[in-house]
């Protein structure tokens, strides 16, 4: 098994690092060492999207990362999900607030709750529910709305929710929904998406 | 995965994740004891935004994940 120890390196370099070994040859397993929370979910989500199932073990302060090459026949989850969904309509909702609508906070705290509760209505057609800017709030330890959320993404809606919007708040650690992610995704599912409807 | 480029003629930003590793010297050490990946990026494709095939240090890459 191939190892890279890449502990002081900031990302990119452990994304690249992880690169450069599998691109090497093909390799069917490889081991990653990082120290920090962030290289290691970048190096899972990077392994990931190359077919390569990971699994994750704290030594101390590091992270060891096993990522081993699934069979061909095995699809990452996200090409499973997208063809299970192809005779569907793919829509995102985006929730840039934790209130619906201006006006009366109180109200517009009722209504989003409302609003998240009926979203399982859309059936299968809800593809991605994207948190950013105060929306995050509702995907933390106490949200009201957390049950719900928790249902749909065990139902295998994505949830998305942003790190930046996360860090401002200082809630990344409260976080109880969803993964933790970033603009480029954001963008790329609302280019995947049939239809982005924004709260 | 797709990383995120810039453009150094258009001074603009594209993503692609056609592009591989050259001159990967490893993790280097300097006299503070921070570490750096001494590699190059080249890309597979030509940039979509002038046609060249750019060359990046590793050092210039922008992380496609951190929000």
């Amino acid at each position: 098994m191939k190892e890279i120890d890449t502990r002081g390196l900031t990302c990119p370099a452990p994304v690249l690092q992880t690169k450069a070994a599998i691109d090497e040859k093909n390799v069917a397993a490889v081991r990653v060492i990082v120290d920090n929370e962030a290289a290691k979910q970048n190096v899972c989500r990077f392994l990931e999207s190359n077919h390569y199932q990971t699994d994750v073990k704290e030594n101390h302060d590091d992270f060891v990362i096993t990522g081993k090459l699934m069979n061909s026949s095995l699809q990452p989850k996200e090409k499973d999900d997208l063809s299970k969904k192809s005779d569907t309509n793919k829509i995102m909702v985006m929730c840039a607030t934790d209130r619906m609508g201006f006006g009366d906070d109180a109200l517009g705290l009722k209504l989003m709750i409302s609003f998240i509760h009926t979203l399982k209505e859309m059936g299968p057609d809800l593809w991605r529910l994207v948190f950013v800017n105060n929306g995050v709030k509702l995907a933390i330890e106490g949200s009201e709305v957390l049950p719900i959320l928790q249902e749909l993404a065990s139902d295998g809606i994505h949830i998305l929710v942003c790190g930046t919007c996360l860090t401002h708040f200082d809630l990344l650690d409260k976080k109880r929904v969803g993964e933790t992610t970033n603009m480029l995704d954001i963008v790329t599912a609302m280019q995947l998406a049939d239809k982005v409807i924004n709260i | 995965m797709e990383f995120i480029f810039v453009c150094p003629n258009k001074n603009d930003i594209f993503q692609t994740k056609h592009f591989h590793i050259i001159n990967n010297k490893g993790i280097q050490i300097d006299m503070n004891g921070n570490k750096s990946l001494e590699a190059r990026i080249k890309l597979d494709t030509p940039c979509p935004l002038c046609g060249n095939y750019h060359e990046y240090h590793a050092n210039e890459m922008m992380c496609p994940f951190s929000g």
